[in-house]
């Protein structure tokens, strides 16, 4: 057979090739049992013994000749040679281990940090869903007006998604979904989980299969109330409940009321939020048993689902789009037609349009938060690498360089440039082949580290990123590639220049000019992207710098926020009012504490609730938005806080639900809708929740504070009771302490456990800490930049010492003739200081110019400072001369040194 | 035909593995049975003999083994496999085909 006969050759190849020295023996032995039969029959023959030696080698016509043919015959030579370049090439690394060092060190750093940086944006903005076909889906986004209660990120009413599901013929299947935190009690232990609230057909959908039990199905999401079953996350299951395997048939309790657990989802299928990812999924119809809006579901005005859809083969998403707009407008005509006479004034909501959206890679708030910045941080990690190439590049052309003589010998006796060229080609491949097991080393490390320093959300993103996915790996592999072709042609096209004659000649200056010409122009580069990355830590320093020190317009010291979140525990409004307000006495009375309040919103996480309303005196404009946002909070707040109440009083005690509804606005508010008027005792209506419609009366005025977070102006807010809102299930305790901070968790938590074991105090973090997380990205691009901005300086400062030591190391004779006829020490420092200065201004100068060009495109990111902000350039370009100058006084310090007497005696 | 040794092209492979295809032999002994059997017709040098073997080695016709000789050595004997059974079957047809028309060619002076 053909293969047969393969598998034969293939196997004596690999023989040849891994059995090398057996192959050779035994080639010699056949040769010498040859001699020796031969040499015995001429013996026999009657020949002396030398006589028949000599003929039996002649009769073989040139021994090593014979045997070279039959090398031949093996058809390895490509693979041999490169063994050999392989082998010499870990020779002569491991003969400079200096220069080995210093290369893999930088390289597994550039690498390391590129792999890590694209493992982030692999997981966080490449990655695809884990459900069949991702590309079909599409996220419904509607543009239109929005009139009503919206909860975070969600869009559409329960009624709109069913409106669109059974009109739409776009689409297979079309699905909503939305997240809550639940309290969920499996065999008597409550936990905290997320539940997704989805609508029957979720998973069918998707393509999701379950890895244990069943899934839901439409029959499962029919009748309000009625389908007390839930799926559980993979994760979830496995990672919480230790893979308990006979969970599928129990019963768990969600809000208090009791569901079945029918199954266990796909591994790896973790909801529909990238870097938020669910433990339990529930049916829609189950809505009011696991939160305490179930009434929700009812109204118009409540936007609580976001909706995917899944397009039909051949169905385009523009197609789609445009036959999907009559559906969405009529939907928004029914909206419209249940405001009654609250019915905005004019056609301009009929502008709302809807947009497809692709739904592959689903919705990610971390993405958004850190798409830019993550691609400001890998454009950084590209130049970092970019130095590191240019510094390899140049040490190895100082080690060709040194090398010369051993090459122009191998010229001399018939290796072929190419070869050459090949194996400083080898050298460096090699190089970037151990860079790359090191840079996935400290990759993998990097992660874990930016990932505990992304915080909790990110920890869920932790499970799915594993460095040795296919695809990062590829990148590190492509990335290490071009670092060897980067850094390893250079040095090989100019070894290959090397003259046969001339290094034998000894004299060094000739063409070694253009060598040094090429290794300037690398350090020049490397100033320059080093100037750049420096430029850029500079402006996020500040900008962290500012919004750090941006008057919020309340006191953050020594100010710690904590959840309750009496509705998953299945609480009333009532019971809720009253534990809570328990909670905010128990918590005045303990050691240590200043201060307490509630405030339904917590401080500084974009979490201001969004109302669309009426303002009594205004006529809003056709199109204009009529939303406001708004805190909930308690009677003692803003004395709390430290935020000024401009005019009016403050919540009292006596404002209560029995007593007229009543509320505080802020400055920007009265500004927009009281320009010149007296806001106390107008009114403003809206409505949450229910159906109702609630009027509050202005009975004061607050200063403009940044709630929300630190970047935004303060934003038109409104302040209402807690006694009087309607919908009370989660609140935020705040509490000031008299000293530390850190000493109030434990009795806090001892209180609230005291009162009821079933509420854990939940997000238990002081407003410090809070700024920390949300000024995660900022901080990120700040920690990052400034450690690159030190690499990369440090990386330009080797180089240019390098290539300046090198420089004065060829010129001693040179120098030593100036010193002899009459230079001074300082005349030649100052020589070769002007050296490396010209190297260094051209550098910042190039620097300078690339900062120009690219700083613009972090403006988004900065706060506080601009793009092109002459005081940070110029610092960075100061540093930068500084270090350049730094690094090239110690070789400046040897040439004035230099003994005229041995160097010309040396001649 | 003016020098021996000048063997037609490929006819050396088909000599070869037909003394082999009789027992397992190493390269001094084919050589010697090379010139028991044709004389000094077919003069093939020693030294050629091997390149020729481990060519047909690395072909996958020959199978080499290291066993010892009658007088004790060890040595590299040459087995044909499978494939070269197959392959000399096919040289030696087609050796026959081009020998017999070419004495075919030749009789016609003769008759």
């Amino acid at each position: 057979m053909l293969d047969e006969r393969w598998v034969h050759r293939v196997k004596l190849r690999l023989r040849t090739l891994l059995l090398r020295r057996r192959v050779e023996r035994e080639l010699e032995d056949e040769f010498q049992f040859y001699l020796a039969e031969r040499t015995a029959l001429e013996i026999a023959r009657g020949r002396s013994p030398d006589d028949a030696r000599r003929l039996a080698r002649r009769a073989l016509d040139g021994l090593e000749r014979r045997k070279e043919e039959c090398r031949d015959t093996r058809r390895t030579q490509l693979v041999d040679d490169m063994i050999q370049d392989v082998r010499y090439g870990c020779r002569s690394l491991v003969r400079s281990p200096g220069f080995l060092a210093a290369a893999l060190l930088s390289l597994a750093l550039g690498i390391g940090a590129n792999t890590a940086i694209f493992s982030v944006i692999d997981a966080l903005l490449l990655e695809t869903l884990p459900v069949e076909r991702p590309r079909e889906l599409v996220l419904l986004n509607p543009m239109g007006m929005r009139n009503g209660w919206t909860a975070g990120t969600m869009t559409w009413s329960y009624h709109a998604y069913r409106g669109l599901r059974d009109a739409q013929q776009v689409f297979t299947g079309l699905i909503a979904e939305r997240t809550d935190a639940v309290n969920l009690m499996i065999d008597g232990t409550t936990r905290r989980a997320t539940a997704s609230i989805v609508s029957g057909n979720y998973f069918e959908v998707l393509g999701v299969r379950p890895s244990a039990g069943r899934l839901l199905s439409d029959a499962d999401d029919r009748i309000r109330s009625g389908h007390p079953v839930v799926v559980l996350a993979h994760a979830f299951w496995a990672t919480r409940l230790g893979s308990q395997s006979d969970i599928v048939g129990q019963t768990v309790r969600i809000g208090g009321h009791p569901f079945t657990v029918v199954g266990i989802a796909e591994r790896g299928f973790n909801g529909l939020e990238v870097g938020g990812s669910v433990d339990v999924f529930v049916p829609s119809m189950m809505l009011g048993e696991v939160v305490t809006y179930g009434s929700a579901l009812d109204l118009r005005s409540s936007y609580i689902f976001q909706i995917y859809g899944r397009l039909r083969a051949g169905v385009s998403r523009e197609e789609a789009e445009a036959r999907l707009q009559p559906l969405y407008a009529a939907q928004l005509e029914q909206d419209v037609a249940t405001l009654g006479e609250r019915r905005p004034k004019g056609d301009g909501w009929r502008q709302g349009r809807l947009v497809l959206e692709d739904g592959s890679r689903g919705t990610s708030g971390l993405r958004e938060d850190l798409a830019t910045p993550l691609e400001a941080v890998m454009a950084m990690t590209a130049m970092v690498l970019l130095i590191t190439c240019a510094n390899i590049a140049g040490l190895q052309m100082a080690r060709v360089a040194s090398r010369r003589k051993e090459l122009s010998i191998r010229l001399a006796i018939g290796a072929s440039r190419r070869r050459i060229a090949r194996q400083l080609l080898t050298e460096s491949a090699l190089i970037a082949a151990l860079g790359a097991v090191a840079g996935l080393t400290i990759a993998h490390v990097t992660i874990r580290t930016l990932i505990a320093e992304m915080g909790d959300e990110a920890d869920r993103l932790l499970l799915d990123m594993s460095v040795l996915n296919g695809s990062v790996l590829l990148f590190t592999f492509a990335v290490s590639a071009a670092a060897a072709a980067l850094f390893g042609l250079l040095p090989a096209f100019g070894a290959t220049r090397t003259a046969v004659a001339s290094p034998l000649r000894e004299s060094v200056s000739g063409e070694a000019g253009g060598q040094v010409r090429l290794r300037r122009g690398l350090v020049m580069a490397q100033v320059a992207v080093g100037l750049v990355l420096v430029a850029a830590s500079g402006l996020f320093v500040r900008t962290l710098y500012n919004l750090r020190h941006t008057e919020t317009g309340f006191r953050t010291d020594r100010l710690v926020q904590f959840q309750l979140n009496t509705g998953a525990a299945g609480y009333d409004r009532a019971r809720s009012e009253r534990f809570l307000q328990q909670v905010v006495d128990d918590v005045r009375s303990v050691g240590g504490v200043s201060g307490a309040t509630l405030s339904v919103v917590p401080v500084l996480s974009n979490a201001l609730i969004g109302f669309g309303l009426d303002v009594e005196g205004y006529v809003p404009g056709a199109g204009e938005s009529r939303r406001s946002v708004a805190n909930v909070v308690a009677p003692g707040y803003f004395a709390m806080v430290g935020t000024p109440l401009v005019r009016g009083r403050d919540f009292a005690r006596s404002d209560t639900a029995a007593s007229p509804r009543v509320a505080i606005v802020s400055e920007s508010f009265v500004s927009k809708y009281f320009p010149n008027a007296d806001p106390l005792g107008r009114t403003l209506t809206l409505a949450y929740g229910g159906a109702a419609r609630f009027t509050y009366e202005i009975v004061g005025v607050a200063r403009d504070v940044r709630l929300n977070n630190l970047r935004d102006a303060p934003v038109r807010t409104f302040y209402l009771p807690y006694t009087q809102f309607d919908v009370l299930n989660n609140a935020f305790v705040l509490v000031r302490a008299a000293g530390d901070t850190a000493l109030l968790r434990r009795p806090i938590e001892e209180l609230v456990k005291r009162r009821d074991p079933g509420i854990p105090v939940g997000a238990y973090r002081t407003v410090d800490e809070q700024m920390d997380r949300i000024l995660q990205p900022e901080r990120l691009l700040a920690s990052l930049s400034v450690a690159f901005g030190l690499l990369a300086t440090g990386l330009a400062a080797i180089g240019l010492y390098g290539v300046m030591a090198f420089s004065v190391a060829r010129r001693t004779r040179e120098i030593g003739v100036r010193l002899a006829l009459g230079a001074t020490q300082s005349t030649v420092l100052r020589m070769v200081l002007r050296d490396v200065g010209g190297i260094a201004a051209s550098g910042v100068g190039a620097g300078t110019v690339l900062s120009l060009a690219l700083l613009r495109y972090v403006e988004a990111q900065l706060y506080g400072v601009r793009g092109l902000d002459i005081a940070t350039l110029g610092a960075a370009a100061a540093v930068l001369s500084f270090v350049a100058l730094a690094s090239g006084w110690l070789p400046a310090r040897w040439a004035s040194r230099v003994d005229p007497a041995v160097t010309l005696r040396h001649e | 035909m003016t020098k021996p040794a000048d063997l037609v092209q490929g006819t050396l492979d088909l000599l070869l593995l037909t003394i082999v295809a009789l027992e397992p032999l190493h390269a001094w002994a084919i050589s010697q049975r090379l010139r028991q059997v044709s004389g000094d017709d077919l003069q093939v040098s020693d030294g050629a003999l091997y390149p020729a073997l481990h060519k047909l080695e690395q072909e996958g016709w020959l199978r080499a083994e290291w066993r010892l000789t009658a007088s004790g050595r060890r040595a590299k004997y040459y087995a044909l496999t499978r494939a070269g059974r197959r392959a000399l079957d096919r040289e030696a047809a087609e050796w026959k085909r081009l020998a017999g028309a070419i004495s075919r060619v030749v009789r016609l002076r003769e008759t």
